[in-house]
């Protein structure tokens, strides 16, 4: 039986850097070690399941998602180019696994929810949401969330999965001049949005 | 007048968007405080979020399991392989996706022919790369159905992995393993 000792991982795996780390884990993966590959894939669990969840809206089919996606990787491993991270590379696959369960779902509907009920359980979890997060964050997810969706997206990869413009282009399928042009496009209508906006310049903390 | 505004807004777009790309430090107070605001955001956003993340305790133990069953390489070639190839399913797979892709590539082609950088048909925009990654897999699809050639198989491998679409990686592996073996 295979287990994970935290606390057995070597002093030198832990004063690597992210990308050298990932590199020692792949080669033991590699050479057949798949507790590596849980420890390798464990630091991004959360954020995968946020990502499915957010698309999917429920926990436990966000879940298993990422076990799926995680699974799936595992058995592409050996395929995999160590010139993108493995984060962006599972974050991917998430992604194709949460819009191949909703196509899925499109078409064989388990529990129909209307539009208004889906509605109101978006707009609840979002009002509690703003009750944790800063006025000025708020303020500013409200903006974002008014964008289309292709700058959202930039805007998300960018600051929220503090992904890199090679990063975000291996994401969206494009090439960094385009990344960095919608990057450009989000920004300045962000930035229109809020000077307009009478409370704008307090927001922003330009004042 | 209302033109001559708007040609120059888009001159100053324009001007900054070269400058934001030739990465000139010089820096709009705006921008930086945008900028700032939003770094702020989002982590507040990204901790609010992953706070809200509830995992199973056997969440590990489970991936382990799954993991146990699978060996790199060699993963569960002989039965799932023997069948995919007996029953063609992936050759009509193929099929279907070459098919797919063609209808849609010639639709996108001849729906807005002056156009090269987006293609709009009826009340759909279409994101060129989309477009691009398109026909990126139908040219790869179709110098399989062309020549048989493994490479050409292997490359389509590649762009499933590096696209995330393992399902239909793994499927293209499994074929070329057992090809491989003969």
């Amino acid at each position: 039986m295979l287990s994970i000792n935290k606390s057995n991982t070597p002093t030198k795996l832990k004063t690597m850097t992210l990308r050298e780390r990932e590199a020692a884990l792949l080669k033991k993966i590699r050479s057949g070690d798949k507790a590596a590959y849980v420890e390798l894939v464990t630091p991004f669990r959360e954020r995968l399941i946020r990502k499915a969840k957010s698309m999917v809206k429920d926990e436990d089919d966000a879940e298993d998602i990422v076990q799926d996606a995680f699974i799936s990787g595992y058995r592409s491993i050996h395929k995999f180019r160590a010139d993108s991270g493995i984060y962006t590379w599972l974050y991917r696959i998430v992604v194709n696994r949460a819009k191949d369960l909703l196509t899925k779902k499109k078409k064989n509907p388990e529990k129909p929810i209307t539009e208004q009920e889906q509605q109101f359980v978006d707009e609840r979890q979002s009002y509690e949401k703003k009750l944790e997060l800063s006025e000025e964050s708020s303020y500013l997810i409200d903006k974002i969330n008014l964008l289309d969706e292709i700058y959202r997206q930039v805007i998300e990869l960018r600051y929220f999965e503090e992904m890199s413009y090679a990063e975000i282009a291996q994401v969206l399928g494009c090439n960094q001049g385009t990344v960095k042009s919608r990057l450009f496009k989000a920004k300045e209508l962000l930035k229109q949005m809020i000077l307009n906006d009478e409370k704008g310049e307090y927001n922003l903390g330009t004042k | 007048m209302m033109k001559r505004g708007n040609i120059i807004l888009g001159l100053s777009n324009l001007f900054k968007w070269l400058k934001f790309n030739l990465n000139e430090v010089e820096e709009d107070p705006d921008d930086r405080a945008l900028e700032c605001s939003l770094i702020r955001c989002m982590s507040d956003y990204r901790r609010v979020e992953i706070s809200e993340i509830r995992i199973s305790f056997d969440f590990d133990s489970r991936l382990l399991k799954a993991l146990e069953q699978i060996e790199i390489g060699h993963e569960e070639n002989s039965s799932k392989l023997q069948s995919i190839l007996k029953s063609n399913y992936f050759r009509y797979s193929l099929a279907f996706s070459s098919i797919s892709l063609l209808v849609a590539f010639f639709y996108i082609n001849l729906s807005e022919p002056s156009q090269n950088n987006f293609h709009t048909a009826g009340s759909i925009n279409l994101d060129p790369t989309l477009v691009q990654e398109l026909s990126e897999e139908f040219q790869l699809i179709r110098e399989i159905r062309n020549s048989d050639d493994i490479q050409s198989l292997k490359k389509l491998e590649e762009y499933y992995i590096t696209h995330g679409i393992t399902d239909r990686a793994t499927r293209i592996h499994y074929s070329l393993e057992t090809i491989s073996s003969k």
